[in-house]
């Protein structure tokens, strides 16, 4: 049921938005970059890499990026593991146009295929993937139990679940930060963000080992603000076209940075 | 002026002693920080008056302890 609903909303959200997106964010669609370097920074380069390297990507894996936005990530991971395939998937049309597109002009094409598809019912056969990574991505499925059991579907035995995201904070929430989350959901076009938990949940519920749960403190979003405004010597602080859409005023949504790894048990050699 | 890198604009706009030490001096704040900036857009962030930024900040996003979400 949550397909009918969700997958044409998010679509048509992206295909409205993700030229606006590109040109604030640039290729890679992430609220939250993990800060590395000495000082940190958010870069998001080295911000998807240190994700990849949390995800446990090793030469010679076959990756799913599931939510690939216009395939920044996944053109970073392959331009960084030479002997990594990763196939992304998008429910967007526009994405799918442009992620090809900044794919060939990256040089990584043979090896990440993007594909039109809804990540709740995925064209895959079972276990093919050695990890699914959903990167900022769960917020748009109303169907967690579709939603990872595809993922557990499609994974090797052995292979790996990796998920960072934006999360409601657990516990139960007042009337006003409820009424905060739908507007932060709104805004974004979310169908309603999910808590830590409900994930962790939803993961085990597929058949899923979940080995780590947790808050990502070193994530920051810097680079979300800064792509909402410009310096301007007569108003101090004008909003970008992105900003005039996206930036938030008066709200502080009960929502943390998170991130969950499991593992698809491999029953053959237990 | 040219496009100051985005981290910077946002750090600016999320830490008020941030903001108030890269307006005041930027060329240090950038060094120290490890930005790469020319020198015309250093001298665009000496332009910037301070107080400007601060009321439009009040003014665009309220509440500026809710500016970590852009």
């Amino acid at each position: 049921m949550g397909l009918k609903r969700t997958v044409p909303e998010t679509s048509a959200f992206y295909d409205r938005w993700t030229d606006l997106f590109w040109h604030g964010f640039g290729p890679v669609f992430q609220a939250g970059l993990i800060k590395t370097g000495h000082p940190p920074r958010e870069d998001p380069t080295r911000s998807v890499l240190a994700l990849a390297e949390r995800a446990g990507v090793r030469n010679g894996d076959r990756v799913l990026d599931a939510g690939c936005g216009i395939a920044g990530p996944a053109s970073i991971i392959a331009g960084h593991y030479d002997r990594v395939s990763v196939e992304a998937v998008t429910n967007s049309p526009v994405q799918v146009t442009i992620a090809r597109r900044l794919l060939e002009q990256a040089g990584t094409e043979a090896r990440v295929t993007v594909h039109l598809a809804d990540y709740h019912k995925l064209p895959f056969r079972s276990e093919l993937f050695d990890l699914v990574m959903f990167l900022e991505s769960t917020g748009y499925s109303d169907d967690l139990e579709s939603l990872y059991g595809e993922a557990a579907r499609v994974l090797r035995p052995g292979g790996r679940l990796y998920v960072k995201d934006v999360f409601r904070t657990g516990g139960k929430l007042r009337a006003d930060q409820l009424a905060q989350m739908a507007s932060f959901d709104a805004l974004w076009g979310c169908v309603g963000s999910k808590s830590l938990h409900e994930s962790e949940a939803a993961i085990a519920g597929a058949g899923l080992a979940v080995t780590r749960v947790a808050a990502m403190p070193d994530v920051g979003t810097a680079r979300l603000a800064g792509a909402m405004f410009r310096f301007d010597a007569s108003l101090g602080l004008r909003p970008t076209p992105m900003g005039q859409r996206f930036a938030l005023r008066d709200l502080d949504p009960p929502i943390e940075f998170g991130e969950i790894v499991a593992i698809k048990p491999d029953v053959r050699r237990s | 002026m040219d496009q100051i890198p985005p981290e910077l604009i946002g750090r600016a706009i999320q830490d008020p002693e941030f903001r108030q030490r890269l307006l005041a001096d930027p060329e240090a704040v950038v060094r120290t920080e490890g930005y790469d900036l020319s020198k015309d857009q250093i001298q665009g962030l000496r332009d910037i008056d301070p107080q400007a930024v601060d009321e439009a900040i009040a003014a665009l996003l309220g509440d500026l302890a809710t500016a970590k979400w852009g």
